[in-house]
């Protein structure tokens, strides 16, 4: 069967400071129907571009080569009004910030049907009764009223919730979800996305799910893809990145973070500062911060290499043992064995 | 809890590392919200409603809660951006519920307390050189001539990781973190006694979060300030602060050593707030819609 959503070796530049300049390199997914991808990365590292690659929402000047593909049908290349269809019918995205992504001067009942009147030709009265039907659904109860409401008399949650009934009420199989979370409160992020979840299982919708929260993107996502300077250095099920990342940017972020239950001393850090893909020095990418660096790592571009099912952009991914994620240490399920582990800085340990 | 009272004029105690550097009695803060847009009539919104903690020398104080908890119009009031209502702010034994009155009066008392703001993108000014903006401060709290200003400038700024060429950099050239680590910078340069420090790692990376959080522990080992640290960020205020204090809707819910709140808390609100936050194993729960329902 056909992927749902397929991104093949996607390269996008932008024009930064008057030139182009790379944001995204060489970046494969996949995503089949009804299952959730996790993006995860820091500033810069091209998650948003992703999403907005697939949606073709590019900053205006925006290039980009390779092949993404709806259900087997390339949309790189397609007419606008292809991509028109293809956004109005078929996926649908959820931003950051509810409030700058929202109309200030039309009502929540005329934001939630806009795309039902407009595109789906639903008689304006028939899409308010279902937009009810959906908010009671997600938890407001006095629906009428909310939809009579502006912007600004909701609430960031209320609003984020908005968002997300808009998206839902097309029915679209694919769901691009940018961060939609970071700017809520953690009891309102635990509804916020528990909301999302439910009504994506019902529908049987794919997700593409963008977030900086590791522990977030594990609790949601079916597979996890890392970015770094606008690679995918690392992909896997959440379980086998937890207990064994492989990319050493994958460990230094498990392990840099704080953690709830316990107090370190000293957090691990990682020297330096996160890249954008015009920033990365040729060969890997995160070579200057990478204690695990070898001479061959700053000539050689990592390719994507598949070890047990992961996916993984590290030449020395096969021999290091980077340990897991400290706060899954109780959940994780013993490492593999068979290698030997090899400490950090043990000379000659590559043929 | 301290015995001392904010009101009465308290010496000057800067010796040992127990003595408390802030001390806040029944603080209150109420807000006078016009009803409508062109009415007249008013009702009170309680935005704080009678806290009272301290900081000893070299600890750190964690406020956590909701947005909308109080949480940043405690900061304010700390720093006297705001009056209290009512209730009493003293730090290093010096009063300051009311306003300053002279120049003098200010100034004394920016070197007593700094802040540092969530934002490094509007707290610092766009038009001002990183360096200048650190040398200013210097020159208003602090003799020293210009050489050793220019010395103490590069000190500040390498103790946050920044070189000596970032110090004639504008804001717009420098990254959230690096603005941040400015700040930081900006608000140790007076060498303060105590520093509130409000969501300021909470917009980093995770990677450059861990150098802030790593380098605010060095300073603090190093100088004994004490810390009053806001965040929502429950692991954040784990790594970095030794008591807590939970905020609902200006009320404080719960108060304690942090550990002791974090591991086993008693109030149903913190009970919640930890539930909240994804964790191995966690799924998504429908928290709200279960309370209204």
């Amino acid at each position: 069967m056909t992927p749902l959503l397929e991104i093949d070796h996607l390269s996008v530049e932008l024009v930064i400071e008057r030139r182009y300049q790379r944001v995204l390199q060489d970046v494969s997914l996949t995503l089949e129907r009804a299952q959730v991808v996790a993006l995860v990365g820091e500033s810069g590292s091209g998650k948003s571009m992703t999403a907005r690659s697939v949606m073709n929402l590019l900053p205006p000047g925006g290039k980009m080569s390779g092949r993404i593909a709806f259900d087997g049908t390339p949309l790189l290349g397609a007419r606008r009004r292809d991509w028109q269809r293809f956004r109005s019918a078929h996926a649908g995205m959820i931003f950051q910030d509810p409030r700058a992504s929202i109309s200030p001067v039309h009502r929540i009942g005329d934001f939630l049907t806009e795309a039902l009147v407009r595109n789906n030709g639903v008689r304006r009265e028939e899409a308010l009764e279902r937009a009810a039907s959906l908010l009671a659904r997600i938890g407001i109860d006095d629906a009428g009223r909310r939809m009579r409401q502006y912007p600004h008399e909701l609430s960031g949650g209320m609003l984020q919730r908005m968002m997300i009934a808009s998206v839902l009420l097309t029915g679209p199989e694919l769901i691009l979800a940018d961060e939609p979370t970071t700017a809520l409160d953690v009891t309102t992020q635990a509804d916020v996305v528990a909301i999302l979840d439910d009504l994506r299982r019902e529908r049987g919708m794919a997700m593409l799910f963008i977030t900086h929260d590791l522990e977030l993107a594990a609790a949601i996502s079916d597979r996890i893809a890392v970015m770094y300077a606008g690679y995918v250095v690392e992909s896997a099920t959440p379980a086998q990145l937890h207990s064994r990342p492989m990319h050493p940017y994958t460990a230094a972020l498990l392990h840099s973070r704080p953690h709830l239950h316990e107090r370190t001393a000293r957090l691990p850090q990682i020297p330096g500062r996160p890249l954008s893909a015009f920033e990365a020095p040729s060969g890997c990418p995160f070579q200057n911060r990478c204690p695990y660096v070898m001479p061959e790592c700053t000539e050689i571009l990592p390719p994507s290499d598949e070890v047990d099912g992961r996916i993984v952009r590290c030449l020395r991914a096969r021999e290091l043992e980077l340990g897991a994620d400290p706060s899954a240490m109780a959940a994780a399920v013993a490492a593999p064995s068979g290698d030997q582990p090899v400490t950090p800085g043990a000379a000659g340990a590559v043929e | 809890m301290s015995g001392l009272t904010g009101t009465a004029p308290a010496t000057k105690e800067r010796d040992g590392p127990e003595a408390p550097s802030v001390v806040v009695q029944s603080l209150r803060k109420v807000y006078r919200v016009r009803a409508s847009a062109t009415g007249h009539r008013h009702f009170d919104f309680v935005a704080v409603e009678g806290a009272s903690f301290s900081v000893r020398r070299g600890g750190t104080l964690g406020i956590v809660g909701e947005s909308g908890s109080g949480k940043t119009t405690i900061a304010r009031m700390l720093v006297g951006l705001e009056r209290p209502t009512s209730g009493t702010i003293s730090v290093t034994g010096n009063d300051r519920s009311v306003p300053a009155r002279t120049t003098r009066e200010r100034r004394r008392r920016g070197r007593e307390l700094q802040i540092v703001f969530q934002d490094p993108y509007t707290s610092l000014d766009p038009r001002q050189k990183v360096g200048d903006c650190i040398n200013e401060v210097l020159r208003l709290h602090l003799a020293l001539g210009e050489t050793d200003r220019r010395r103490r400038v590069l000190e500040l700024l390498d103790q946050v990781g920044l070189t000596e060429q970032q110090s004639s950099a504008l804001p717009k050239s420098l990254s959230g973190g690096q603005r941040q680590r400015v700040a930081i910078a900006r608000a140790l340069a007076a060498e303060p006694d105590v520093l509130v420090l409000d969501e300021a790692v909470s917009a980093l990376d995770v990677s450059i979060q861990a150098q802030v959080l790593n380098l605010l522990n060095d300073i603090r080992d190093r100088t004994h300030m004490a810390y009053v640290f806001i965040s929502h960020n429950l692991a954040v205020i784990r790594q970095i602060t030794d008591e807590t204090l939970v905020l609902q809707r200006g009320m404080v819910v719960e108060q304690g050593p942090t550990e002791k709140v974090l591991e086993s808390p008693s109030h149903e609100y913190t009970k919640l707030l930890l539930a909240s936050v994804p964790a191995p194993g966690w799924k998504p729960r429908r928290v709200r819609s279960e309370r209204v329902s």
